[in-house]
């Protein structure tokens, strides 16, 4: 993707003007991201994303610099403007491309670049059929199909000379029901780092019927109620409430600079003893996996929390050389026009050992969250939010009438002491994390769990 | 790329009319960091974009890579789209006769300054911060960006243009702490200029947002007269401003339809859409059309007056483009978009409309926007802080409360508007809002 000897001339401009670390990220990608509204494209094209990033370090410091004219000149000339701003003097430091990374292997079948974009329009076109003989409350499913070639070339001044593809496609459905003036969403988005073979193993209608079904009992729903209450999440991308309560508040990102309420918190009880948090971008052809994260390290399962002890952070590189602690292949940006920061890849609760029923059964009053929408926190004071998409209220131990325009919100080291029953049916779910580096693809999973007790929004007043 | 070459090759593959849009940019940024340089970046990119008729239907792609051994994958994707594109809107390329723009060109006053400027700059605005109260324990960002971005144009019909406008952007993030709790301060502003009185305006914010923050509680869920301080009026809007572009309106996905010459909230209220602003996000004297732009009311005194268009959205309603449209990137075909859009000020000072309420909230920032808003129905439940209000004054903060209502129905619920205007995120849809009072929204607690 780009020559030995055009990386060794950046690395050597960086390393005489003041860096003691470089890297660099090309990126040639090939995607397709394209929108159907009602089965008709509607935006989006299929295009070639072309580029590279030079980041360089002295000591705890970082500049980086990003382009898509590949020419020597021009990288050399933006390495030598960026590397100046370190300020120090010449490293002796010679690099000679000898360590070995051997990526995780991601198998991929039919690659997206040798499928004609008629197979993926009509892919839309069957979900979009699927969702609209659903219900005659179905006024409009819009279909955003995507699908990419991600190959990347990242080399360090350490020694590194790796390359990796990432294949991924995914089709994310919303349906739109219609009834006396009111119109709800529903939403699903299965995908897989993956070819297009993955169309040949999961079924795109049942997909699509799931989404129109939650937009139908949604449009029926009344408002939910304000107040405090118990809540249970059910499993699947329910885990999203994890990655936002507590997952980027473990990234080094947030540690390092002690901004985290995490911080200085290994080793303690930060959350309740049947809580166990995992980050793994290792697994198998799962949506928010790689083979090397973006810093060009083997990706792994790291446990955040066992048993409810902080056993460890989310650690890029150059976080990780500020906190003193090796990486956790961690590093991830979008694209090559962001420097890599700790991020998320797959991020799930354990299993824990009630069954789903038990929970509901020991629940008097409180809220069902079926469906997550999105959510976000800060950090720093550990509050977060999220909103829901599909819920319904829990009276008696049984799940009762949904309800519309939930708003939960809670603080994370709060949150994580009140998990009151973890269940036994994990699944992982696919979406998007947006953050410092960029908008990344990330999984997000648990089994059904109980939250003792969070604030609710809605318009109801109780 | 050889621009002549993609249009000859283009022709071989039977593409009829072909049009090229370029997005050049290069851009500067740096963060400070207890006093020391951070982070500091620089890019240069060159990005394009295709679109043409092949067999009478648009097709688009774009690439990154701009070198002649791109043109035949370039045209083959083009190709690919045009061949499932069924649409039967028509997208019409601009002709040269078009292009009779009043060209304005906007001086960069960023450009007067060295980096070194620059630095030193956001550097004293991080020592202010530290300075202006000591339970500031953190400065979590504070960041300068800056970037010149041209827009170029070009077809086989004879249309050529071009458009360079830079923006600078410094971000503010506070901590701070006391004894017993954490605050945080986010505070963002689009500068032409290094002048003082920005910097005190975001030292300002951002600290005292921070510091009056600390000890917040929650409050009793009921319903509560409400302001929407400048700030979260301005991001409400702008996440609520597609009900205002044609796409959307003609995809049933706003409320707003079948309003025109209506009344659709209080006679004070005005919103104005102006691509020439000062100090705007984007300046922009055509649009990726080619369509010259101009400044409009979309509200008028209460009244609903025009929707933002393109070519396609507009012939649709027997109408001519407003102007509006835009590409939200080299990836992104024609859509509606809106360039800096503003609710004319009012003349209730912040001060006094606090001063009218016996028991209320004065929200100050609200969290959640992606996710906590349904922009169809308009309803939203949004995590938010904010201080509480009794007998006109400020007595406490008030943090982990949930507002909820519907946000046609606030239109018509705005009691006063504030002469104080704030800008949103120029990353989003940029929207300028005075501070809002409103009747009342219902407030989840404890």
């Amino acid at each position: 993707m780009l020559n030995k000897s055009t990386i060794e001339d950046i690395f050597n401009v960086a390393l005489s003007n003041g860096g003691d670390f470089a890297e660099v990220f090309v990126e040639d990608s090939f995607s397709t991201e394209i929108a159907t509204v009602g089965g008709y494209i509607e935006r989006g094209m299929s295009g070639r994303d072309y580029g590279i990033g030079i980041r360089v370090f002295n000591g705890l410091n970082s500049v980086y610099a990003y382009s898509n004219d590949l020419s020597k000149d021009n990288l050399v000339n933006m390495t030598k403007k960026v590397s100046k701003v370190l300020n120090d003097e010449k490293k002796d430091i010679t690099v000679n491309f000898d360590k070995k990374v051997e990526p995780n292997i991601h198998k991929y079948n039919i690659l997206p670049s040798s499928v004609d974009l008629s197979k993926k329009i009509e892919l839309a076109k069957r979900a979009t059929l699927a969702a609209k003989k659903y219900d005659e409350v179905i006024s409009q499913v819009t279909v955003n199909y995507l699908d990419q070639e991600q190959n990347v070339l990242i080399a360090n001044t350490e020694g590194v000379f790796v390359e990796d593809k990432r294949v991924r496609t995914r089709m994310l459905i919303v349906v739109a029901a219609e009834y006396g003036g009111q119109i709800e969403t529903g939403y699903i988005g299965p995908g897989a780092l993956m070819g297009l073979e993955f169309y040949d193993n999961v079924n795109i209608e049942d997909y699509a019927r799931e989404a129109a079904r939650t937009a139908k009992t949604m449009v029926f729903a009344g408002y939910c109620p304000a107040g405090v209450m118990p809540v249970v999440v059910d499993n699947g991308f329910g885990g999203l409430m994890f990655h936002e309560a507590c997952g980027h508040s473990l990234e080094a990102s947030s540690v390092a600079k002690g901004l985290s309420v995490f911080s200085d918190k290994i080793g303690q009880q930060i959350a309740s003893p049947i809580v166990t948090l995992i980050d793994d971008g290792s697994i198998s052809n799962e949506w928010g996996s790689l083979g090397v994260d973006d810093e060009g390290k083997k990706t792994q399962k790291n446990i955040l929390i066992e048993n409810g002890i902080l056993k460890s952070y989310l650690i890029d590189k150059l976080n990780g050389r500020m906190m003193g602690m090796e990486s956790t292949a961690s590093g991830r940006r979008q694209n090559y026009r962001f420097a890599p920061t700790s991020r998320m890849t797959n991020t799930y609760i354990a299993n824990g050992n009630s069954t789903k029923e038990e929970i509901i059964e020991n629940t008097e009053y409180g809220l069902f969250a079926k469906y997550i929408n999105a959510g976000s926190v800060n950090p720093a004071t550990g509050d977060f939010n999220f909103s829901l998409s599909e819920a319904y209220l829990i009276e008696n131990g049984k799940i009762t009438k949904p309800v519309k325009g939930a708003t939960l919100i809670g603080n994370g080291s709060r949150i994580l002491q009140d998990i009151d029953m973890v269940g036994n049916n994990l699944q992982i779910g696919q979406g998007y994390c947006f953050a410092e580096s960029g908008a990344l693809f990330i999984g997000a999973g648990q089994p059904t769990i109980r939250v003792k007790s969070m604030t609710v929004g809605g318009r109801e007043e109780v | 790329m050889d621009i002549g070459l993609l249009f000859l090759k283009g022709k071989e593959y039977g593409i009829e009319d072909m049009e090229v849009y370029t997005l050049n940019s290069i851009s500067m940024g740096f963060n400070i960091y207890e006093g020391k340089l951070e982070r500091y970046g620089i890019s240069s990119e060159r990005n394009l974009s295709i679109r043409g008729y092949y067999k009478g239907k648009m097709g688009y792609s774009y690439t990154e890579k701009l070198t002649d051994d791109s043109i035949d994958e370039l045209l083959s994707n083009l190709i690919q789209y045009a061949q499932n594109n069924e649409s039967e809107d028509v997208e019409i390329l601009s002709s040269s006769s078009n292009s009779c723009v009043i060209i304005q060109k906007k001086e960069n006053k960023l450009d007067r300054y060295s980096d070194e400027e620059k630095i030193s700059f956001l550097k004293s605005i991080e020592n202010d911060a530290f300075k202006y109260d000591s339970r500031i324990k953190a400065v979590r960002t504070c960041r300068y960006r800056e970037k010149t971005t041209t827009v170029y144009i070009k077809n086989t019909k004879g249309l050529e243009l071009t458009d360079t406008h830079s923006i600078g952007v410094i971000t503010l993030s506070v901590v701070a702490r006391d004894e017993k709790d954490v605050q945080t301060s986010y505070t963002q502003m689009v500068v032409d200029d290094l002048l003082e009185e920005y910097k005190d305006k975001l030292v300002r914010e951002a600290v005292s947002d921070a510091v009056n923050m600390l000890g917040a509680t929650s409050i009793e869920s009921k319903n509560y007269e409400i302001i929407l301080r400048n700030n979260v009026a301005a991001d409400l809007f702008s996440n609520m401003s597609p009900i205002f572009f044609g796409n959307i309106v003609q995809k049933n996905l706003s409320l707003m339809k079948g309003k025109i010459g209506k009344r659709v909230g209080i006679p004070e209220l005005s919103i104005i859409e102006n691509p020439l602003m000062d100090n705007g996000a984007v300046f922009r004297t055509f649009d990726d059309e080619g369509i010259p732009t101009y400044s409009k009311y979309i509200i008028e005194n209460g009244v609903l007056k025009t929707f933002l268009h393109n070519n396609k959205t507009a012939e649709k309603e027997g109408l001519k483009s407003t102007g509006n449209g835009f590409r939200n990137s080299h990836k992104g075909s024609i859509g509606v978009l809106a360039t800096n859009m503003y609710i004319e000020k009012g003349n209730s000072t912040l001060e006094e409309m606090i001063s009218t309420i016996d028991e209320g909230i004065m929200i100050t920032e609200i969290e959640g926007l992606h996710a906590g808003i349904n922009s169809i129905s308009g309803e939203f439940s949004l995590s938010s802080n904010g201080f509480l209000i009794e007998k006109g004054k400020i007595t406490r903060p008030i943090c982990q409360i949930v507002i909820s209502g519907n946000f046609y129905e606030l239109l018509n619920d705005i009691v006063s508007i504030g002469n104080d205007i704030k800008f949103s995120s120029p990353e989003g849809n940029y929207f300028g809002s005075p501070s809002i009072k409103i009747k009342s929204l219902t407030v989840a607690g404890k």
